[in-house]
């Protein structure tokens, strides 16, 4: 399976003087034909065995086209015969023949077929060529809206959804972005380490030398050149500026090496040798040894400028180094008729372990295309082996400096404290702990889901629909929703419902904030509803719920009646979060000032705000003051915007004075504490509360 | 054989490309495909409105009102049929050429898309124009059988033709166009609007020298006067069909590898 074998195979297009001679050729039956054969290929006669990678070069017009259509059966050969074994798929002219005006999904149905897919192959692997052809959203839309990068990469997608036994590219991929030409390279290399057979016509030197075992030059419809890849490219870039009547020729040294030498021999390269700094001519280097190479040139006609190329290339004739002395502003102006010159070029063998050669050429300036006086391909070899380096792969040598020390991670939140890491040390703890989020639409903060079996957590929301929608999202046995509104007082309040609901509020939005801020547009008021209140005490009571560590509040203008409705609660709470406001939003809101002054007689004191936000009016330009880093209490570090303009809320948190100031409670009591402010993202307390305790041992 | 069973490997392409393109002709319209329905329906509509009831155009011997509508929907829609498959079997490789240069498949599936596809098209407006005369009262009765073997010739006819244009418009373009302004004539050289007896003698035998006149003359027979076509005058067309079917694939199977090349 797999194998190609073409054997003379030629193809002459008929030239008719003019239509109407094609018609008489027709029409008119005669021994002499009225048209002329035009041969575009002859005698062509290879085989490539399976497994096998031939890459076929030359020049526009040289005959590669048509010759792989031949071998795909798209056209016949006027004489010779093709013979293929196994499946074949090739990708011709960048291209499988889409339809316009269908869409790429059915265009690969399409297509699909004639490969040899079945309807149901193509269904399996139409989520496989969508993949890997990443143009999903463009799937459904006629293929006249792809560039033709994308329809290149569908056709590819689809052309080797499976390993054929033969793929045929015609310079397809060169129409793809770096990305995809990179992607691609991969699926074939992977294809042919299965054992694909490989056929590809390429300008692109490093595709050819990296993927092909051989290669094949042709030139003007015959196949002037076989051998390996690298000997091939050399000579074909010799011949990219033949037409400047030049000298091609190739030699092969006692060591197998191939020399290719071209140019049309204004000046050229007499000797070239390459020396340690003593002077001593050298052929096996020191891997990072510093050498020179003494280039001998000679002038032999009049030339106006003169410029000598320097490069290394590597086994595979990738180019590892190079440049002119166009670039280093070296061009040696009217060099003199007859005289030799020298070239010395010193460099560094930075180069991994390996046999090099020496690429030279005389040009007239910065490229050979224009002028190529003489161009010497692989002159000189020499191998680079390691002496005094340690061990290294790569085709460069690059010293590296590795600096090791045990740390940390160095995330200032993972620095300061690991969200249960302390909190484990005190497990198990003597009972749960208890949580209370009023306001908790879009459900809880991870601190509390990452260690949710140590904790019972009470969420409020007046929004029914939402609790449930978090029941079903959480369904936790630990986890429960109220659907309840607090307040001060039970009573009948109205809800102000908002265009955002998650702005809805106890209090009216005031107009002319929400009309002339846009950012806070999400709290325009669009409708009104009676709701039923009740206040936390009167829920605790009913619900039996004796002890509450943590309150976090959020109900838009509400918390400080929903606080005075908790005193008694309150009491027994060690931390709480609450978002109070510095400007009113909602009318008659009370603000920071005010809340601070009834937590502190609660005996509560203001530890931190965070997530301040501040808002422009209309018009105004949301200027950004500058970048914070804020650690967010799940010890995420996140690149935070500060903006001017008015500030408006923030949360606060406060912890109870008596956690920090009065005498170690039971050592039970501690490790509760501690484990909550660990959670809570608050290391500081915790560092607190451990020093406080005498031994740090909790039983 | 061999040819056969390729071609056999291949159905799945060729009946998705015959669903493609009709899904594809109707698929940006918001009505779809009952514009596959509409357009025929009201084609059918316009002819016996116009000419039974505007213009109370009657056929010469027949006394009914529908007579003439009907006598031009059944030369009109068949014609329509051979129409189709000519013109597109004429313009097919050309029309295809990026597919052809591409891959490498059996071009004769291509053909069979164009019979496939105009086959589809006819079934639907014969299928109401059917419905029609089933409604009016003018269903002919047994002689409907007849149509299939007429249909056949009629079809073998257009394949023949479309075929040899198909490959001689590769090679000479002028075919196409030659062939665009031929098929006016020949539709109006054909008795499809006026009746065969109206011409003078003279015209009336040189319009029967057109192969498709027995053709129309027997779908008349059978859809308006209710009797079974004359077999007889059928046996020129059909041998007609048979020569340009063996002409067609002649010339397909001796230009078919040069084609690609001019394309």
């Amino acid at each position: 399976m797999g194998l190609i074998s073409v054997s003379h195979v030629a193809k002459a297009y008929k030239q008719y003087p003019s239509r109407l001679a094609r018609l008489a050729d027709w029409l008119l039956p005669s021994r002499t034909p009225r048209h002329q054969l035009n041969w575009v290929l002859q005698d062509i006669t290879f085989t490539v065995k399976p497994g096998e990678a031939l890459g076929i070069v030359g020049l526009n017009g040289a005959g590669k086209s048509t010759l792989l259509k031949i071998i795909t059966g798209t056209t016949m050969p006027t004489a010779g015969q093709v013979h293929i074994t196994g499946r074949v798929a090739a990708l011709l002219e960048l291209g499988l023949g889409f339809h316009p005006d269908f869409t790429g999904r059915q265009n690969v149905m399409l297509a699909g077929q004639l490969l040899g897919y079945s309807m149901q192959d193509l269904t399996e692997l139409m989520s496989h060529i969508q993949a890997f052809a990443e143009i999903s959203e463009y799937l459904d839309q006629p293929v006249r809206t792809y560039s033709s990068g994308m329809q290149m990469r569908l056709a590819f997608s689809l052309a080797t959804a499976r390993r054929p036994d033969v793929l045929i590219v015609d310079e397809a991929l060169s129409v793809g972005d770096a990305y995809f030409q990179h992607k691609s390279f991969e699926r074939i290399r992977e294809f042919q380490k299965q054992g694909t057979t490989l056929l590809i016509v390429s300008h692109d030197k490093q595709a050819i030398q990296s993927i092909c075992d051989r290669a094949l030059l042709l030139k003007a419809g015959r196949i002037v050149m076989e051998g390996t890849p690298a000997t091939v490219m050399d000579f074909y870039n010799g011949m990219l500026s033949e037409h400047q009547d030049q000298s091609l020729r190739q030699s092969t040294s006692n060591t197998g090496q191939v020399k290719t030498v071209s140019g049309t021999g204004e000046a050229c390269i007499e000797e070239i040798e390459l020396c340690d700094l003593v002077g001593q001519p050298i052929d096996i280097v020191f891997v990072g040894q510093v050498v020179r190479a003494r280039i001998l040139v000679k002038v032999n006609a009049t030339i106006d400028s003169l410029v000598l190329g320097f490069g290394i290339k590597d086994r595979l004739g990738q180019m590892m180094f190079g440049t002119n002395t166009f670039y280093t502003s070296q061009v040696l102006q009217q060099p003199e008729l007859g005289a030799y010159y020298t070239y010395e070029v010193e460099f560094a063998a930075n180069l991994g372990v390996g046999s090099y050669s020496i690429h030279s050429s005389l040009v007239r300036n910065n490229s050979h295309i224009e002028k190529n006086y003489q161009w010497v391909d692989g002159a000189l070899v020499f191998r680079v082996v390691n002496k005094d380096k340690y061990d290294f792969v790569g085709c460069s040598w690059n010293e590296l400096t590795f600096n090791i020390k045990k740390s940390v991670p160095t995330l200032a939140g993972k620095e300061l404290s690991n969200s249960g890491t302390i909190a484990k040390q005190y497990a198990p703890l003597s009972r749960k702990l208890v949580v209370i989020d009023v306001g908790c639409r879009w459900g809880f903060s991870q601190k509390f889901m990452a260690e949710k079996d140590f904790f019972n957590i009470f969420g409020f929301d007046p929004d029914p629909e939402e609790c449930e929608r978090l029941n079903k999202y959480y369904e936790d046995a630990s986890i429960l929703l109220n659907p309840v509104a607090l307040a001060q007082t039970a009573g009948t309040r109205t809800l102000f419902i908002t265009q955002d609901p998650a702005c809805s509020s106890l209090l009216q939005p005031d107009p002319n904030l929400t009309e002339n801020y846009p950012a806070l547009a999400c709290a325009r008021q669009v409708s009104t509803t009676e709701v039923e209140t009740t206040t936390l005490d009167i829920w605790a009571t009913k619900n039996q719920v004796a002890i509450v560590d943590y309150i976090k509040l959020d109900t838009q203008g509400s918390e400080l009646e929903i606080l005075k409705g908790a005193v008694d609660m309150l009491k027994t709470v060690r931390c709480l979060e609450v978002e109070v406001e510095f400007n009113p939003i909602y009318l008659g809101q009370p603000i920071f000032s005010e809340v601070d002054i009834f937590l502190r007689s609660q005996g509560f004191m203001l530890w931190k705000l965070s997530n301040q936000v501040h808002y422009s009016p209309d018009g105004n330009p949301n200027r950004t003051l500058g970048q914070n880093h804020i650690c967010y209490d799940d010890f995420q570090i996140v690149k935070h915007n500060v903006y001017g303009g008015q500030i408006y809320w923030a949360n606060a948190h406060y912890v109870k004075q008596d956690v920090l100031n009065t005498a170690p409670r039971s050592s039970k009591e501690s490790a509760l504490d501690i484990f909550l402010f660990d959670t809570l993202g608050m290391p500081d307390v915790v560092d607190h509360l451990r020093q406080k305790s005498p031994t740090g041992n909790f039983e | 054989m061999t040819k056969l069973t390729s071609l056999w490997s291949y159905r799945g392409f060729i009946l998705s490309s015959v669903k493609r393109e009709f899904q594809h002709k109707y698929q940006s319209a918001i009505l779809g495909p009952s514009w596959a329905v509409l357009n025929p329906l009201a084609m059918i509509l316009v002819y016996t409105l116009i000419f039974s009831q505007v213009m109370r155009t009657k056929l010469p011997g027949i006394d009914t009102t529908f007579a003439y509508s009907i006598y031009l929907c059944a030369g009109i829609l068949t014609w329509g049929l051979f129409n189709e498959i000519v013109t597109r079997g004429q313009n097919n490789f050309v029309e295809n050429a990026n597919l052809l240069k591409k891959i490498n498949f059996p071009r004769f599936c291509l053909s069979i898309i164009v019979v496939l596809n105009a086959v589809v098209n006819f079934s639907i407006i014969f299928a109401l124009f059917t419905a029609f005369l089933l409604l009016s009262g003018h269903f002919p009765g047994w002689p409907f059988l007849a149509l299939v073997p007429l249909l056949a010739i009629l079809i073998s006819f257009a394949i023949g033709l479309g075929m040899t244009l198909g490959v001689l418009n590769v090679f000479f373009r002028d075919v196409g166009q030659f062939f665009a302004i031929f098929l006016q004539f020949w539709f109006w050289l054909t008795p499809i609007v006026y009746p065969v007896n109206v011409l003078p003698a003279l015209i009336e035998k040189i319009v029967m020298l057109n192969p498709i006149s027995p053709l129309m003359a027997g779908f008349q027979d059978i859809l308006v006067l209710g009797q079974w076509p004359q077999w007889i005058s059928l046996i020129y067309p059909t041998i007609l069909a048979i020569l340009l079917c063996m002409q067609g694939m002649r010339l397909f199977r001796r230009h078919a590898s040069d084609m690609v090349d001019e394309l």
